[in-house]
């Protein structure tokens, strides 16, 4: 019968390490995968910005707006940017609960007959033994696998460098 | 055979109940579907309205399951980089430090 200490000598800590980090890979590409698609999408999704009002009160006290044509700017430009996140910590943690129990019974039956007739007689005596032995065993096993996911700063460059030129008199000041 | 069937044991995997809130980008199957409305019933913040896609604070939690829902396509986490928007609002006159 195996003893408690072989039980957990038998437990496939490497097999579950590589299997949780192989997990953890995957999952990670997964979300890498999901982040450069926001990045796409942030690119590529444009918003309308009137970048100039002018308000004009005439000399009869009237007052009109005059603004300069829409500029489709990126999500990205505005300064969106997609979260990166990252696992920063890993824990399996496995406990076992293992409970061996042992039980013999015996039991004796025992059976006598008689008989006497004309000039005989006749007498018998059985017995019947039987053992059992029982063996039992329950093994209670938990794992937990326990992730951290945590945001990270993007990856430089995500988005094009921003330079702006003003050109209008005075800088836009 | 699998880790668990040595065990024995029944796998269940839950994420962790989380109420932090943060940017994502929603993308909705189309305008029809009342993106608005969706996102304020899981008690989201519509923070930029483009129709068919929102920029809304969510909770993670909520956010992991409105990426489920079938009017969803895209469901993916942003922040907002301080530097850049800071350039964008003095470019606009968001800015009340740099107006326009």
């Amino acid at each position: 019968m195996p003893s408690v200490g072989q039980e957990l000598l038998d437990t496939p800590f490497p097999e579950m390490v590589a299997k949780l980090a192989m997990g953890i890979a995957q999952a990670q590409h997964t979300l890498d995968e999901n982040s450069v698609s926001t990045a796409v999408i942030l690119a590529e999704t444009e918003i309308d910005v009137v970048l100039n009002i002018t308000q004009v009160i005439a000399a009869d006290g009237t007052v009109s707006f005059q603004q300069s044509d829409p500029v489709s700017i990126s999500l990205i430009q505005i300064g969106l940017i997609p979260t990166f996140y990252q696992f920063s910590e890993a824990t399996i943690e496995v406990s076992m609960d293992i409970k061996t129990t042992t039980s013999r019974e015996t039991n004796v039956k025992v059976s006598a007959t008689a008989k006497v007739g004309f000039a005989a007689w006749s007498a018998s005596v059985t017995a019947d033994v039987s053992h059992n032995r029982k063996f039992g065993k329950e093994v209670k096993g938990t794992s937990r696998l326990f992730t951290r996911l945590a945001p990270v700063p993007p990856p430089p460059r995500i988005a094009p460098e921003l330079t702006v030129v003003d050109n209008r008199p005075g800088g836009g000041v | 055979m699998g880790i668990e069937k040595s065990f024995g044991a029944e796998v269940k995997v839950t994420l962790p109940h989380s109420e932090q809130r943060q940017l994502f980008l929603v993308i909705f199957t189309s305008q029809e579907v009342g993106p608005a409305g969706i996102i304020r019933a899981h008690g989201g913040r519509i923070v930029l309205d483009g129709g068919a896609w929102m920029i809304a604070e969510l909770a993670f939690n909520v956010a992991t399951s409105l990426r489920q829902a079938g009017e969803v396509v895209f469901l993916g986490g942003i922040s907002l980089d301080p530097q850049r928007f800071a350039t964008f609002s003095k470019l606009t006159g968001l800015d009340p430090l740099h107006p326009q």
